[in-house]
């Protein structure tokens, strides 16, 4: 699984809200999250569909419906990559303003 | 373009000087790394030197005079532990972008580092978790990150 993939998945308006009203604890179904989301069901599915090969949701069939469960383990590696990356740069930032500041 | 981090600093020193403690290789070397070898000119392909992470080939792309720096590398340190050597432009690559601006208290530095999406999962691997957060923290995290600005 790659952090291409996954940054690619995240890089939707539409899929961050869907991910948003989801919970690792509480599954919801399609219907439910079609309720309110602002676009078709169909849509929904396709999106959930993108996140789901990303490993960002996992899907349970129960009966005819399919339980939807975020999965922020997946999500905790690309932002833990950015995390490194920010900090990395944060502190190159404080040494060139203390090398600027304190040569003058 | 959302697989980019962004971050900045606001330097009490005139913008002239800060743009030259990024865009001259002998300035450059004596904060980011220690050392490097080549020029800065647009098209060049010097080497820095960042000792424990390695040695790394940048891929100058632009140099505005005070206003804007920018280049490319397979992106450094934290995922190529041992440096990368090779042509930048040749592999998976990251941007590295600095901004330039004048404000009261001197100058604003902002660095946007961008194509992460792009690098095979070798150079963006991490596997460590923060143990600070729940779900709710890491989505408002990652919408500072992912979201449209």
């Amino acid at each position: 699984m790659s952090n291409a993939q996954l940054f690619s998945a995240l890089g939707d308006v539409n899929r961050l809200d869907l991910l948003s009203r989801l919970s690792p604890d509480t599954p919801r179904t399609l219907s439910q999250l079609a309720s309110g989301a602002g676009i078709s069901r169909q849509g929904v599915r396709k999106h959930v569909q993108v996140l789901a090969d990303a490993n960002l949701v996992r899907l349970e069939p129960k009966g005819r419906e399919v339980l939807i469960r975020a999965n922020p383990e997946r999500l905790d590696e690309g932002i833990e990559m950015l995390h490194a990356l920010t900090r990395r740069w944060q502190v190159k930032l404080e040494a060139l303003k203390s090398f600027v500041e304190e040569k003058g | 373009m959302n697989d980019k981090i962004e971050v900045s600093i606001v330097i009490n020193a005139p913008v002239a000087r800060v743009f030259a403690a990024v865009s001259e290789p002998s300035e450059f070397g004596q904060w980011f790394a220690k050392g490097v070898d080549g020029t800065f000119e647009v098209g060049e392909q010097p080497v820095i030197d960042e000792g424990d992470y390695g040695k790394f080939r940048l891929a100058i792309v632009a140099s505005e005079s005070n206003r804007y720096f920018a280049y490319r590398w397979v992106s450094g340190g934290a995922f190529v532990p041992n440096g990368f050597l090779g042509d930048p432009l040749g592999h998976p690559n990251t941007l590295v972008e600095f901004f330039f601006e004048e404000v009261p208290e001197g100058t604003r530095v902002r660095v946007v580092e961008s194509g992460f999406a792009s690098l095979p999962e070798a150079y963006a691997k991490a596997n460590y978790r923060d143990n600070v957060g729940g779900w709710g923290y890491q989505m408002a995290q990652l919408k500072l990150f992912v979201e449209p600005k």
